[in-house]
């Protein structure tokens, strides 16, 4: 019933290969009746006009001449979801625990464009992913964005070098390895951050998980001036009053049903402190609703649920001009829901990475 | 003792009389009664009160007009001392990480700051004990260790740093060349072991000391690293440790030790103080003769008096001794506040002859005055923190122990929930 | 207290509430003063048993639902709660929940048949409690699950009660594990062979004791043939009135039947004498467990024996011997003058439980691990008409057409991580005909409270949102025995009610109050 099944059939979908000219596809006209707005709220349906993989209009303009059209009662028109920390494609193949620093490592050198994986997270609503070193270092390596397909229906880097990620917890400080104390780390990193001249949009993605390590962290980046990102910050209540104004924002999940009070909670927290957050379930869109709709369920706003899904990642990541919401100009990464994302009850009806439609719910 | 006369003595910054600047002071404003303060130069006011404002002492005295609107608060017999200052402790550091880098032993360009973890438990036990500020001393696995750092033990987390001078130590003994569980060099990657890295003598720890400041002064001049083990920066670090920018405290729990440092001092030109003096009783002379600060103790419950460590003798009477040659010095509980902390070792002093008010001076004034803090900590007086202690006995007595701390004027211990009630 | 018209949870913000839950004695509500009726209207009231009523209203007074209609009249005195744009359903229930069992009970030790897990609940720490409300669960199954056997299982009512009433069912279904020995082999192979054996012996055990009943009737009325024919009377006439436990085992006529393999101290293995509840002692587990072991070593266990037969049996039958032909009253056979007493079997809890089962009495919920397993159960059921309720993952929909015709209520446990692959699993089988039920059945107690969002999984799976209601209220009421009690909003069932602003199913609703036999226990 859930299937979905891959319409690799429409024209906008199989594209010529890299070489031939620009496209010039018909446009794609998708009716809606809700679209979740820039601030999370869920806005007033219509005419979502896509053209050249971009969003033309939002609920303004009636479908031009040959557009292919697409309606959908009751549909909810989102952004593509983004997830910020995913090891899709190869797991495991994302540490390189040798070195404390391995600042040189890039997880695009991991990158498998054709792994199933990608088309998997596409079809269930993610439209970015980030590729992330794993949590056995120091400093791991640059992140590699990812949009989960392109015009050739593989997946496709896109802008590069990713931010950087660090690891501030016990993983990284294994017993036979130098640095051996946080404080000689904590020399390398300053050095490391005054060197490090790669021109990076996003925020680098910071794994702490005591207060303590919360609070050197910060301390590191805030001097250096660099965005930072706290990744899984739980057993951490005490420096969460630390995080407003400091920290770009936070990354949780998965949740799941067994996942304990104490960290569905923290959203919540979060939100209350004004801090944003995003979530993450290594690219399961699913996932990424179910860990939302637990969090909503411990008590966060759906507004900030739906933002933590899409615009707040897109922004961690450095990519909110071109994604993350829904308005025109950007790029026509978009979902389509039979309701409000958050609601379990309900499927996903369209999807649409850069214009082509990846999926689409058979119709009875 | 002394005649306890009433000084009205305001801040500069708030130079007009209490009285006549009533709504500046309205609501901020804290009166703290109590049958004794003691402002820790040797002056006590019987009774006494104190007036704390925003995080500041403007006023100590015997009796003065309080300020309109201010908080008034009666500790009726208890006494009140500033809070308390260790200038060695050694608690604090993250669990987890540690502070023993073993990356070299020569780790001067290092920030003790980045080994502590502020949320540890180790700082509540440090409040419960009257202790408001601490300088947490490099760890002596390193020979040359990393610059200790100076931080209110409670309060707000951006408000704990203080400026205290820079302090690397050298340790000398065993702790620096032991072979213990923390001494314990990686050794499946980097390729550094202990064998190869560790000094694991006595004169191995000296030469290591005496290597890196021929290297550091050979860097000085030539401007380029002879030496491959060390960083430029360590090295920069240990210049400035010769140029006196960076002070060198020493660590030596054993009398031949501190000859050993004191000959390598006079081969650099340098000055020092003494931690961890454990035999400062056996050097009292030279360390007279040469004005050496003394930072004493601990002395431990388990140490019997008769077996120290590797036959070293903890004096009680060390502190009687020190005071009676004129050598200036303060007392440190290092990481024994599990064992009545610092206070205890005042009252151990006093048991073993060490008169009262100095015994009170080399837990506050003292201490600050060595890590560089005495503009800022140790004394009850106008312009200075407001970190006191508040006791329901006499201070340094088994029977008494602190009901409320104040630091920078914020309550981070109220056992008789004065505050609470105050404030509701 | 009395000048306090209303009670205080009603007035008293969730967190408040929460933090006098763990004061304890406020929640136990039925000692407070007399509740006056509460009137719910406005709201759109799902009855739990597929109907709606828009602009419903529900009227509680005591523990009971006193009405639910549309118009109702207002009692007088009634305290009224506008639900206007709200939802208002019958309390939730989790068919499968580990609330309310410490995990001493959930990992420790070794199930019994003859261990209910009633005996086992935690009703005083208030957090399972206040866990199960914020999801609006206010009806809880409980099983461990640690063997292939646990014993009956228990249905709880999440009310906190002193006066031990909020049990609605003690001693309910039986709970049978298969694939989830954790720590055990786990041998599907073993595990049949166990359970069918387990059962044949209980026809056995069954048919020993109606044979003795059939052997005492005769003896009785040999005896009174010789009482009227002038002979003696037998002295122990008056005790086969009211039999009781046999006098040590060694001097009755079951002592005789073990004598090949005697143990060393002379007498032979026999069934612990009066001791009938031993195999539930600690140490009889601990026995248990080791015999077991050496059974599976073949390591002797007395001179001249072998483990493997003699204890294998022990460790199968509870520490009750039964593999060998039960102890057979030999006075059939004497074709004497003097009438000789019937042996009267030993009387055995676990096997009385099983015959329960047997009989059809208690059924059993059997939880399988593989659709395999539920091809064995379908396949024993030929030979055993039990009483059966499964419980597994989206297996079950592999055979939706065999349960849906044999009529079998079937649970369908959402798992943890709601992935989707299994989620069109209760879809499936409510096509094919089967009435579905949805539990968490989490591997922590916490994922109770994520009841609602799980079934709305199912929705998302193909389910409707009346048939996802249903399963977890009225069908699952009824799967546990206590459908006439709860899970449906209706004059007469106790007044478990959740009203909801936003619908149950959507992430987005919140859970405003929430009421437990009539008494208010959440309010945000």
């Amino acid at each position: 019933m859930l299937a979905i099944p891959l319409i690799a059939a429409l024209s906008i979908a199989s594209g010529p290969p890299a070489s031939a000219p620009p496209r010039q596809p018909a446009p794609v006209a998708i009716r809606v009746d809700g679209v979740v707005q820039t601030d999370g709220a869920i806005g007033p349906g219509g005419w979502i006009i896509v053209r050249n993989g971009r969003i033309e209009s939002i609920g303004t303009a009636a479908p031009p001449p040959g557009a292919a059209t697409f309606e959908f009662v009751g549909g909810i028109a989102c952004a593509g979801m983004v997830d910020v920390a995913t090891q899709l494609g190869a797991p495991g193949q994302f540490s390189e625990p040798s070195r404390a620093f391995t600042p040189d490592v890039a997880a695009a050198d991991a990158f498998e464009p054709d792994h199933s994986s990608f088309l998997a997270a596409a079809r269930s609503g993610v439209t970015t992913v980030a590729l992330t070193p794993g949590s056995d270092n120091i400093v791991g390596g640059r992140l590699a964005l990812i949009r989960t397909r392109d015009d050739h229906d593989r997946a496709a880097q896109f802008v590069g070098p990713g931010p950087l990620r660090f690891t501030w917890s016990d993983a990284a400080f294994p017993e036979d390895r130098l640095p051996s104390s946080r404080m000689g780390a904590m020399a390398r990193l300053r050095e490391l951050l005054a060197n490090d001249t790669a021109k990076t949009a996003g925020a680098s993605l910071v794994s702490a998980q005591t207060s303590d390590q919360i609070r050197t962290a910060l301390d590191a980046f805030t001097a250096s001036n660099r965005p930072l990102a706290l990744l899984q910050p739980f057993h951490a209540e005490e420096a969460l009053a630390l995080l407003p104004g400091r920290a770009q924002g936070v990354v949780v999940g998965p949740f799941n049903l067994d996942t304990a009070e104490r960290e569905t909670r923290l959203p919540k927290q979060l939100a209350d402190l004004a801090v944003a957050v995003a979530f993450t379930a290594n690219g399961d869109g699913a996932a990424l609703r179910l860990t939302a709709a637990i969090a909503v369920r411990s008590g966060l706003d759906p507004k900030s649920a739906r933002l933590g899904l899409t615009s707040v990642p897109a922004r961690l990541l450095g990519i909110d001009g071109d994604a993350g919401t829904l308005e025109p100009g950007k790029r026509a990464d978009l979902v389509i829901y039979g309701g409000d994302p958050l609601d379990l009850a309900v499927s996903i009806q369209m999807v649409l990475v850069g214009g082509g439609a990846v999926a689409k719910k058979e119709t009875p | 003792m002394i005649p306890a006369l009433c000084a009205l003595v305001l801040a500069a910054a708030d130079a007009a009389p209490a009285a006549s600047a009533p709504q500046r002071l309205r609501g901020d404003v804290i009166v703290l009664q109590a049958a004794e303060v003691h402002v820790g130069d040797g002056t006590v006011f019987k009774p006494g009160l104190v007036i704390v404002q925003d995080g500041k002492l403007v006023a100590a005295g015997q009796s003065m007009p309080l300020p309109a609107g201010a908080n008034v608060i009666d500790c009726g017999s208890a006494t009140i001392t500033p809070g308390l200052v260790d200038a060695a402790c050694q608690l604090g550091t993250s669990a987890l990480f540690g502070a023993a880098e073993q990356g070299s032993e020569v780790i001067p360009q290092l920030d003790m700051w980045d080994a502590l973890d502020l949320y540890s438990r180790d700082f509540e036990q440090l409040v419960a004990d009257g202790v408001t500020t601490v300088f947490v001393t490099g760890e002596a696995s390193s020979v040359i260790s990393a610059k200790g750092a100076a931080l209110k033990t409670g309060g707000p987390i951006a408000d704990r740093r203080l400026p205290a001078k820079p302090i690397v130590k050298l340790t000398l003994g065993p702790e620096s060349s032991g072979r213990g569980a923390s001494n314990r060099g990686p050794s499946r990657f980097g390729g550094v072991s202990y064998s190869t890295r560790r000094p694991t003598t006595r004169m191995g720890s000296a030469w290591v000391f005496r290597k890196a400041m021929h290297d550091s002064i050979a860097f000085r001049d030539a401007g380029r690293a002879s030496n491959e083990d060390l960083e430029p920066d360590a090295m920069r670090a240990l210049a400035d440790v010769l140029a006196g920018k960076t002070a060198l405290r020493v660590q030596a729990r054993e009398a031949l030790d501190f000859f050993t440092a004191v000959k390598l001092a006079d081969e650099f030109g340098l000055s020092f103080s003494y931690e961890y003096a454990t035999e400062a009783a056996q050097c009292l002379d030279l360390l007279a003769a040469r004005k050496i600060p003394v930072i004493f103790g601990p002395v431990r419950s388990s140490d019997s008096i008769f077996e120290g460590f590797e036959g070293a003798m903890p004096a009680l009477e060390t502190p009687r001794l020190l005071a009676a040659k004129g050598i200036h010095f303060c007392l440190t509980a290092s990481d024994g506040s599990g064992e009545g902390g610092l206070g205890r070792q005042a009252g151990l002093a006093i048991r073993f002859g060490l008169d009262r008010a100095q015994a009170l001076r080399s837990v506050t004034s003292d201490p600050a005055q060595m890590v560089g803090l005495d503009g800022r900590v140790g004394r009850l007086v106008p312009g200075l923190d407001a970190d006191l202690v508040v006791w329901n006995g006499a201070p340094f007595d088994d029977t008494a122990k602190p009901v409320l701390v104040l630091i920078q004027g914020r309550p981070v211990l109220d056992l008789q929930g004065k505050f609470r009630k105050e404030n509701s | 207290m009395k000048k306090e018209a209303r009670p205080w949870h009603r007035s008293v913000p969730f967190g408040t509430a929460v933090a006098l839950a763990s004061l304890g004695s406020p929640l136990f509500a039925q000692f407070g003063p007399p509740r006056p009726p509460t009137v719910i209207r406005g709201g759109t009231v799902h009855l739990g048993n597929g109907d709606v009523l828009a602009n419903g209203t529900v009227i509680l007074r005591g523990r009971e639902i006193e009405a639910v209609g549309v118009d109702l009249p207002v009692p007088e005195g009634a305290e009224v709660i506008e639900a206007a744009g709200k939802h208002v359903y019958p309390g939730l229930i989790d068919v499968e929940s580990t609330l309310l069992l410490d995990a001493d009970t959930l990992e420790s030790g070794e199930g019994s048949v003859s261990g209910r897990v009633a005996d086992a609940l935690d009703l005083f720490d208030p957090d399972p409690f206040v866990q199960a409300w914020s999801g609006g669960v206010t009806t809880i199954g409980v099983a461990s699950r640690r063997g292939l056997f646990d014993g009956p299982r228990a249905v709880v009512t999440m009310k906190r009660s002193r006066a031990g009433d909020s049990l609605l069912r003690e001693e309910g279904d039986l709970a049978i594990t298969f694939g989830r020995n954790i720590g055990r082999p786990s041998m599907r192979l073993r595990e049949w062979k166990t359970f069918s054996e387990q059962l044949a012996a209980t026809q056995k055990y069954i048919e020993s004791w109606d044979e003795y009943a059939e052997k005492l009737e005769e003896y009785k009325k040999e005896i009174e043939k010789s009482a009227k024919e002038g002979t003696k009377l037998p002295a122990e006439k008056k005790e086969e009135a009211a039999p009781k436990p046999e006098a040590p085992g060694g001097s009755g006529p079951g002592a005789g039947e073990g004598g090949g393999r005697r143990g060393p101290g002379g007498e032979g293995r026999r069934p612990r004498p009066g001791r009938a509840h031993a195999h539930d002692t600690p140490f009889l587990n601990w026995l248990r467990d080791t015999l077991g072991w050496m059974c599976d070593c073949g390591l002797p266990t007395h001179e001249g024996g072998h483990a493997d037969h003699d204890l294998h049996a022990l460790l199968l039958s509870d520490g009750v011997s039964y593999a060998e032909e039960p102890a057979k009253p030999e006075g059939g056979d004497a074709k004497k003058e003097e009438p000789k007493k019937p042996a009267r079997p030993n009387r055995e809890e676990s096997r009385e439980v099983l015959r329960k089962v047997l009989e059809g009495k208690i059924g059993v919920n059997v939880y399988f691990g593989a659709a395999a397993d539920l091809q064995n159960l379908l396949d024993l059921l030929a030979t055993y008409p039990l009483k059966v309720v499964v419980t597994g993952g989206g297996e079950s929909a592999e055979l939706a057409d065999e349960l849906a015709a044999r009529q079998i209520p079937t649970v369908v446990v959402q798992p943890h991580d709601l992935n989707s692959a299994t989620l069109g699993a209760a879809a499936k089988l409510e096509a094919a005909g089967v009435d579905v039920v949805l539990t968490t059945a989490g591997a922590t107690p916490g994922a109770t409270r994520h009841l609602s969002l799980s079934a709305a999984a199912a929705i998302a799976g193909g389910l409707t949102p009346e048939q996802a209601l249903a399963a977890i209220t009225s069908r699952a009421a009824a799967l546990l025995g206590v459908g006439d009690k709860v899970g449906t909003l209706k004059a007469g069932m106790h007044g478990d009610v959740v009203i909801t602003r936003g619908e149950l199913f959507s992430s987005t609703a919140v859970i405003e109050r929430v009421f437990v036999e009539g008494a208010s226990v959440l309010q945000r």
